[in-house]
């Protein structure tokens, strides 16, 4: 009968309910829409590295033996060793010399690679190639079809024999990119027979191991008698750690965003239960008189939540894996190459949806126990009316000139404390949502203007071919008036010949100085280079405890030597992690300056047919490109939009529904002394704006900490200052307050229906 | 002579539908003056609430006509009904009904949201002898004094008709003899029509009209010509 009966209770507030039905439904759709991202990536990467024996550990030098590899594979938590080759080289003109990654090995141990289609890598085919499959598909290459590569010098032409998916192409972008063009982007895997005796030579061994690679640097050091350039862990390899960070984020989403949600719906049960018991105190006293046992009339009221928050639960879960879940999955495993990416669900769900249902029926216990502590004489007669005394507002100096409705209203909120703070913090979390999600596009533009605008003061981007000579770059920076620009890996450290441990990993940026490609100091102001200096980006200089005037160590990728420069400011950079330099400084070091890239405010176009060219960009091109990149955005973007506008919807409607049940005898009677519908409605209108105020307020500098976060949980080679224009705060509070506004006209029906005459009959 | 104030003509009410239809009002047809004392008496069921609700413009009639200084309450819409309440009717309930929010003072000046030229709230509860509580919340007073504040709200709109639904069913004798007196008063000093329901029929002995009410038909109306003081019945 008691089933019954709860039945009937949930129809009867069905709208509290509901609300709880929803916030848990939500909260697990966010969890399991975004672990199904994250475990299913997790296990699709899992099953990846393990087919291919994915690497630890990757170390580069400039020439490696059988010998050397033979002693590093003697160490005793290192497994596998492979040694290979890796070249950067050109896919042909017909593939518009798209910038291909070649792999020389002879044997295959670790990082194999994962055959896509047609047959599996063989070290021991001399004729044959193997091909990044997403390049293949851009071009609408088939296995058969002859593929020719320039590399170190040599046109090398193969059939292709299959192809293929490595852990370390996960992401891939082409230098001259501004976002992913699988055209101009792939890699090759060969025989390393296919290369002519004398270039024969290993510049790679990678290899497998027990624990962190990085660790056993002092060994493989001693293994090689020093002579290698430095030692990288999967975190260095940025076609694999930006998949990692994505991953993170969205797993810190899951739980963040659960929480949120999870939170509210205690709020709301602990509210509604405390209201149901209350107002069900005669039925208790009943029970109770009748000899129902206490814990029965408990399980009975703790039922309410755990049945509402199990349903609410388990369809957010299947919600979550079918619909968020799997768009997540769609869109990422469109972006990233991770074979068999499918959404994905733990046992984790279960438990969080576990843990949810006992907190809330825990909740529910809380506003129940109570009532029941009180005798069953007692509680058989009705409960003396709430006691009333005189509120903190009232010491407001202006309280005698308020109105009827303000001064009803604060008493009421004093009256109701936990449902104004229900108000509240639901109003302020989806505010900071809200906040996020139009942040997050704020953020954007705000970036795009720094890094198009300030940073990049030039209007084309000319990208030179590895074959580009000094003297063809000199002469074309002289025609264009322009700026000739080298970047190249390098590894960076606060000491002298530091450990693996202590070394990140980087980019040296080397500049004319002529002001057309510039950096811009920790305020975001753009600051010259000056002589004798770097600039060392803020993210690195934080990670090595480094600030203005330390030295900073560097060692080129080729190079086993350390240099040092002294740091002449701290700088920021959007995408561009580590030192920017003056070409004189570089050369002073004795390098000498190779351009990759000249930058002027003069269109280039005409550059275009050079030999000597690889592409030319205009700033348009750029900008555009930098948009499309940022589609990927627009999911989590749209995502945070909707769940903070069902969150303020909910809880403003919840705090309402929960203010007219608790005053429609005082509204009854409001209405038989004669107070129209509207003025009644004022008053739920009214109180709820200021809740929606103060939810806001409380909201607005709440918002920036959690973008950040958000940003920086983008990894260290992005650095976004979050922005939120002035315009997206007004936007998100008028939505807040719109809804409020709506809430409450949503209840004008509903004190329309008000039935007086059961006022009449007296009290409960 | 004495002006027709009220007038139920033929007045028919039902709740529910099918088996569970049940005639409340059945063909009632009564007229109240102005100033006049009335108590509606009857047994619980007998339907006088229902001809109070529809006499003070919560309740509408299925058949007949509630008139009321001329004008047909059964037909007005759900604004006019408010200004009606607004305007002509001072409630006083059973049970107070007083917003626990609120102290007696601002129970009673609340009238001013409702009425523009409504009567001073200190005034009002000087009247009935609670100027000294008027800061306390109905939660701090006794029930006869929250039904005096309830009185002293319904006195602030300056109500033609003032209607009592039990108003001393929740009260011990003594304190329903002050409220019961406070009501003949404002009927024989100050010319308000009151109508009182109750199931109490020595209160019908201080009325000037008596309508008896029974299973949804008046029994009987009685004119008291000399109603007893409120001192004078026996509670």
């Amino acid at each position: 009968m008691l089933k019954r009966k709860m039945l009937r209770d949930i129809k009867n507030s069905f709208a509290q309910f509901f609300s709880i039905f929803i916030l848990a439904a939500v909260a697990m759709w966010c969890y399991t829409g975004f672990q199904a991202n994250v475990i299913g990536g997790g296990e699709a990467r899992k099953d990846f590295e393990s087919k291919t024996n994915f690497a630890d550990g990757w170390i580069y030098g400039a020439s490696f033996s059988q010998e050397q590899a033979q002693a590093v594979s003697d160490i005793s938590d290192i497994k596998d060793v492979q040694l290979r080759t890796e070249v950067l080289g050109k896919a042909d003109e017909k593939y518009n010399t798209a910038e291909l990654y070649c792999y020389f090995q002879n044997t295959m141990n670790v990082t194999k690679p994962y055959t896509m289609k047609g047959a599996a890598y063989d070290p021991d085919d001399t004729d044959g190639v193997w091909l990044f499959y997403r390049f293949a598909d851009a071009w609408g290459l088939k296995v058969g079809d002859s593929f020719t590569a320039h590399v170190l010098g040599q046109d090398i032409t193969k059939t292709i024999r299959g192809f293929v998916a490595t852990p370390e192409y996960e992401f891939a972008c082409a230098s001259t990119d501004a976002d992913t063009d699988y055209h101009n982007i792939g890699f090759a895997y060969m025989s390393l027979s296919v290369l002519p005796e004398q270039l024969q030579g290993y510049n790679e061994i990678v290899f497998t191991c027990n624990g962190n690679p990085l660790k056993l640097e002092s060994e493989i050091s001693r293994a090689l008698d020093g002579s290698y350039a430095f030692l990288a862990d999967r975190k260095s390899i940025d076609g694999y750690n930006r998949l990692s960070d994505e991953l993170n984020q969205h797993d810190g989403f899951s739980y963040v965003f659960s929480a949120v949600f999870v939170a509210i719906a205690l709020l709301v049960i602990i509210t509604t239960m405390k209201r149901m018991v209350a107002k069900q105190r005669t039925q208790i006293g009943t029970l109770n008189a009748l000899g129902m046992k206490k814990y029965k009339i408990m399980l009975h009221y703790m039922s309410f939540s755990v049945v509402i928050t199990a349903v609410g639960c388990l369809t957010g879960v299947v919600l979550g894996i079918f619909t968020f879940g799997k768009m997540m999955v769609d869109i990422f495993s469109d972006f990233y190459s991770v074979p068999d990416w499918h959404p994905g669900y733990d046992a984790k769900s279960i438990l969080l949806s576990l843990v949810i249902v006992l907190v809330c029926g825990l909740a529910a216990f809380l506003s129940c126990r109570m009532i029941l502590k009180i005798h069953p004489s007692e509680a058989l007669r009705p409960a003396a009316g709430k006691t009333a005394k005189p509120c903190l507002f009232e010491k407001l100096p202006f309280w005698n000139k308020l109105s009827f409705t303000a001064k009803y209203d604060l008493r009421d909120i004093s009256r109701s404390k936990l449902r104004a703070v229900m108000g509240v913090f639901g109003t302020m979390a989806g505010m900071v949502i809200m906040l996020l999600g139009i942040g997050a596009y704020d953020t954007v533009d705000f970036v795009k203007e720094w890094y198009f605008n300030d940073i990049q003061n030039y209007e084309s981007q000319v990208l030179f071919t590895d074959s580009c000579t000094t003297e063809e770059a000199f002469s074309i920076a002289d025609k264009y008036d322009g700026e000739l620009i080298s970047t190249e890996l390098i590894s960076i450290a606060a000491e002298n010949h530091p450990t693996s441990d202590d070394i990140v990993s980087c980019k040296l940026t080397v500049t004319e100085g002529k002001g057309l490609f510039c950096v811009s100091d920790e305020d975001l102001n753009v600051t010259k280079l000056e002589k004798g200096s770097v600039a060392l980006t803020m993210k690195q200089a934080k990670k090595l405890g480094l600030k203005k005037g330390d030295t900073v160590y560097w060692k080129r990728s080729d190079d086993n030597s350390w240099n040092e420069s002294r740091i002449g400011f701290i700088s920021r950079h959007p995408s561009i992690m580590g030192i920017t330099m003056l070409r004189e400084d570089y050369e002073s070091e004795g390098f000498s300056f190779k351009p990759m890239m000249l930058v002027s405010k003069q269109s280039c176009e005409g550059a275009e047919d050079l030999t000597y060219v690889s592409a030319v960009h205009s700033l348009k091109d750029l900008k555009a490109a930098f948009d499309k990149s940022m589609e990927i955005m627009d999911l989590l973007v749209i995502f945070m939009v909707f769940f903070a506008c069902l969150l303020i919807i909910v809880v403003l409607y919840n705090s309402g529904n929960l203010s007219f049940n608790e005053r429609e005898k005082e509204f009854a009677t409001l209405k038989v002394l004669g107070f129209k519908s509207s003025a009644i409605r004022k008053l739920i209108s009214v109180q709820n704006l200021w809740l929606s105020v103060i939810g806001v307020i409380l909201g607005i500098p709440l918002g920036q900490g959690p973008l950040q976060a958000m940003m920086d949980s983008n990894g260290d080679q992005i650095d976004w200052p979050c922005h939120v224009a002035p315009l997206t705060y007004l936007l998100a509070a008028a939505f807040v307050m719109a809804v409020s506004v709506i809430v409450g006209f949503m209840f004008q029906k509903r004190i329309k229906k008000i039935n007086m005459t059961e006022v009449l009959k007296g009290m409960e | 002579m004495a002006k027709t104030q009220v007038e139920f003509k033929d007045v028919v009410r039902v709740f529910g539908k099918g088996d569970g239809r049940q005639v409340a009002v059945d063909h009632v047809s009564f007229t109240i003056d102005e100033g006049e004392f009335v108590v509606i008496l009857g047994r619980s069921g007998a339907g006088k609430s229902t001809v109070l609700n529809m006499l003070g413009g919560m309740d509408t009639p299925d058949e007949g006509q509630v008139i009321v200084d001329g004008k047909e309450v059964s037909a007005m819409n759900d604004s006019e009904l408010s200004s009606y309440r607004a305007d002509t009717i001072g409630f006083i309930f059973q049970f107070y009904n007083l917003i626990p929010g609120l102290t007696a003072f601002e129970n009673v000046a609340l009238v001013k949201d409702i009425k523009k030229n409504s009567l001073d709230a200190n005034e009002m509860l000087e009247r009935v002898g609670l100027s000294d509580q008027k800061n306390k919340f109905p939660s701090q007073m006794s029930g006869g004094q929250q039904q005096r504040v309830s009185i002293a709200r319904a006195l602030a709109k300056n109500p033609r008709i003032i209607l009592g639904d039990e108003p001393t069913g929740a009260l011990d004798s003594e304190t329903g003899l002050i409220v019961l007196e406070m009501l003949q008063k404002l009927s024989t000093e100050e010319g308000n029509t009151v109508i009182l329901v109750t199931h109490n029929s020595d209160i019908a002995k201080c009325a000037n009209k008596v309508i008896h009410m029974r299973n949804g038909k008046i029994s009987s109306v009685r004119t008291n010509e000399v109603p007893l003081s409120v001192r004078e019945i026996e509670w």
